[in-house]
């Protein structure tokens, strides 16, 4: 009798519940002190920006306690290729970011997120979610050679 | 909850580790664990499926007598 239709198990399910709760929760406090900013009249990015950078936060929130609890990937997921992608995607944003700041392009102007600035900080969330990916793959790795 | 050790010691008789376990019942190799160290309480279907693929009943692995 294998139990195998769905993608996660019903543990994993349960816990990506809770996750998901955490996520929402993150993204309505954003939301209500994003807006609490605005009323003041303080601006931090531009307004794309500024709902693209809360939505990209929230997600990795919700990424990384998958990650730390293992419920990223369901049964016989597809790991270092995910991994792969998601780590070289990171790094490029991070250096593109880099270099256009060498090159003389402002992260911060006016007191506001440039272009660049969105860029890298979009970047430093993707690579901490490749991190916790690599750190639980590691743990996950470690686990399987010593727990008989 | 309480470690499950019989479930550990049937899987060690049967020379399964606990990724063999898990392929055998469809789930990840974390939930077997999970189980094991009582941080997890299956369902009622996932304790059937582990029964079948270790030959055990349930009141084998999973009947504790503390409960009655």
């Amino acid at each position: 009798m294998k139990i195998e239709k769905e993608k996660y198990d019903e543990r994993q399910l349960q816990i990506r519940g809770e996750i998901f709760k955490h996520g929402f929760l993150t993204a309505c406090a954003l939301m209500l002190f994003n807006a609490f900013l605005q009323g003041e009249g303080i601006g931090w990015a531009n307004g794309f920006h500024q709902n693209i950078l809360m939505f990209i936060f929230a997600s990795t929130v919700i990424s990384v306690e998958f990650h730390l609890r293992d419920v990223y990937f369901g049964k016989g997921g597809r790991r270092i290729t995910s991994i792969s992608i998601f780590g070289f995607c990171s790094v490029l944003l991070l250096v593109l970011s880099v270099f256009h700041g060498v090159q003389g392009e402002k992260f911060v102007a006016d007191h506001r997120l440039t272009d660049n600035g969105f860029h890298i900080v979009g970047g430093i969330m993707f690579f901490a979610n490749t991190i916790c990916a690599l750190v639980q793959l590691f743990r996950e790795k470690q686990a399987e050679r010593t727990i008989k | 909850m309480a470690k499950n050790l019989r479930l550990k010691a049937s899987r060690a008789a049967k020379d399964k580790t606990q990724k063999d376990l898990a392929e055998a019942v469809g789930v990840t190799r974390q939930t077997i664990n999970a189980i094991e160290l009582g941080e997890y309480n299956p369902s009622i279907r996932l304790c059937i499926a582990i029964c079948k693929a270790l030959g055990k009943t349930l009141n084998e692995l999973f009947w504790e007598d503390d409960l009655q």
